[in-house]
């Protein structure tokens, strides 16, 4: 029922329970995969990061309701595969854990060039809050509008709809200003 | 503005997997069809990955914030690189260069030298300094205090929070504040009372409660949980059949 209830946490938006869950792990798991799989402590940090946010975004996904296993042993079976993965990928080409993960973007499922996102990213930048807040719950917190209304403090759920689509328009224009004009090659 | 608005909606839907395999259909056809659709299609698409891309970034940075207020992570068993003839030799270098300097330091130590040799106050993952809010509530005031390296005021606000209602890890930092602050006797009660309701720390318990001890001179206290973190095999484990073989 812990696993359940961290769950439900993270679900609401409390992402302090994640930091919890970073510093409960962290030695075990970078002793490990230093031990168990040579991969070097500063990897091993970037490789547990990315364990604990693939364990986050399969929380707030919703593909993952209940832990069956313990956290920890949810969280090492991901570490192990990122690697294994990583050790495989390291060995073809240079690059940190760090940035080799970032751009394994799973939701849309198309591959994107780094300066298309980065000039989205640029362009949530210059659209300053509460729209960036916004987006970003909706579109990666996997936030309801119901919720948004009360976290960002709208006046109701109308209010956060129309103003969701008017950042998104927003973005739109500031995005295509840093990339010339966005467009999928 | 409207159609466009639902349209999104929809698109959001179909990423989603939240349409019917009917509506997926026709989706899949009004796609193929319809030019400005098919655009606006695309465009959302790499809208929504470059929103995600953004915000994974920054929960990304975040953690990486995170790690670099922890204590390093001591590696030192069981690892194998390829044995090459100047890992022999740096790891050669490497231990002469430990036993002239830093194995005379310790060996030998009083149970109080080796504290401040190892004591270092546990960093505060749980509610970071931030500036600008105009109420502040018993806990937070209390990580304020720690972070400041007030421990006595520290001390006291996580007192209060306490008298308000249970919470593991203030209970853990009020611990940890009244060792820094040189309250040790009450250290070890608020860690032996931690240590009995909850598990999440346990290991970093063990260990300052262990610290604790050795800076009252209780090295018979301190050694069974030094053990126990031994055999528990985790990295305050190495760190703790380290500090046994200096206290012997």
């Amino acid at each position: 029922m812990v696993g359940t209830t961290l769950i439900e946490k993270l679900k609401n938006g409390e992402k302090q329970e994640l930091n919890k869950v970073y510093v409960q792990y962290r030695e075990e798991f970078i002793a490990w995969l230093y031990k168990s799989f040579s991969v070097p402590t500063d990897e091993a940090k970037d490789i547990y990061q990315f364990s604990i946010l693939k364990f986050y975004e399969n929380v707030v996904s919703g593909q993952l309701k209940t832990l069956s296993s313990s956290l920890k042993t949810y969280l090492f079976a991901i570490g192990k595969n990122k690697a294994l993965e990583y050790n495989r990928n390291m060995a073809k080409k240079k690059g940190s854990a760090f940035d080799f993960y970032l751009h394994q973007l799973e939701d849309t499922g198309t591959a994107y060039k780094e300066e298309q996102l980065e000039a989205i990213d640029k362009g949530l930048d210059a659209l300053g809050e509460p729209c960036s807040r916004l987006l970003k719950l909706y579109y990666y917190h996997k936030m309801n509008l119901e919720n948004i209304t009360k976290a960002l403090g709208y006046k109701n759920y109308d209010t956060a709809k129309t103003q969701k689509h008017k950042c998104i328009q927003r973005l739109k224009k500031l995005s295509q200003e840093w990339l010339g004009k966005i467009s999928v090659s | 503005m409207e159609n466009q608005e639902k349209d999104i909606a929809l698109i959001e839907n179909y990423l989603a997997g939240k349409l019917t395999g009917e509506e997926a259909n026709a989706f899949r056809q009004r796609l193929e069809e319809d030019g400005a659709f098919r655009a606006l299609f695309e465009e959302t698409k790499l809208l929504i990955s470059g929103i995600q891309y953004s915000a994974r970034k920054e929960l990304l940075q975040g953690l990486r914030d995170l790690e670099a207020t922890l204590p390093e992570v001591e590696v030192t068993k069981g690892f194998t690189l390829a044995p090459t003839w100047y890992y022999g030799i740096a790891a050669a270098v490497l231990m002469l260069v430990a036993s002239v300097f830093l194995i005379p330091r310790f060996i030998k130590d009083s149970p109080e030298a080796l504290y401040t040799a190892w004591y270092a106050p546990y960093p505060n993952i749980i509610a970071p300094i931030t500036r600008g809010s105009e109420e502040e509530d018993a806990p937070s005031a209390g990580y304020r205090q720690y972070d400041l390296e007030n421990y006595d005021a520290a001390i006291d606000a996580f007192k209060t929070t306490l008298d308000q209602g249970d919470d593991e890890y203030v209970l853990f930092y009020l611990a940890v504040a009244c060792m820094s602050a040189d309250r040790h006797d009450e250290a070890v009660i608020y860690f032996e009372q931690y240590l009995q309701q909850y598990t999440t720390l346990t290991n970093q318990a063990m260990w300052y409660q262990a610290m604790a001890y050795m800076k009252l001179k209780q090295v018979e206290k301190a050694l069974p949980l030094l053990e126990k973190l031994v055999a528990g095999g985790s990295t305050y484990g190495e760190k703790a059949e380290k500090l046994i073989d200096q206290l012997e």
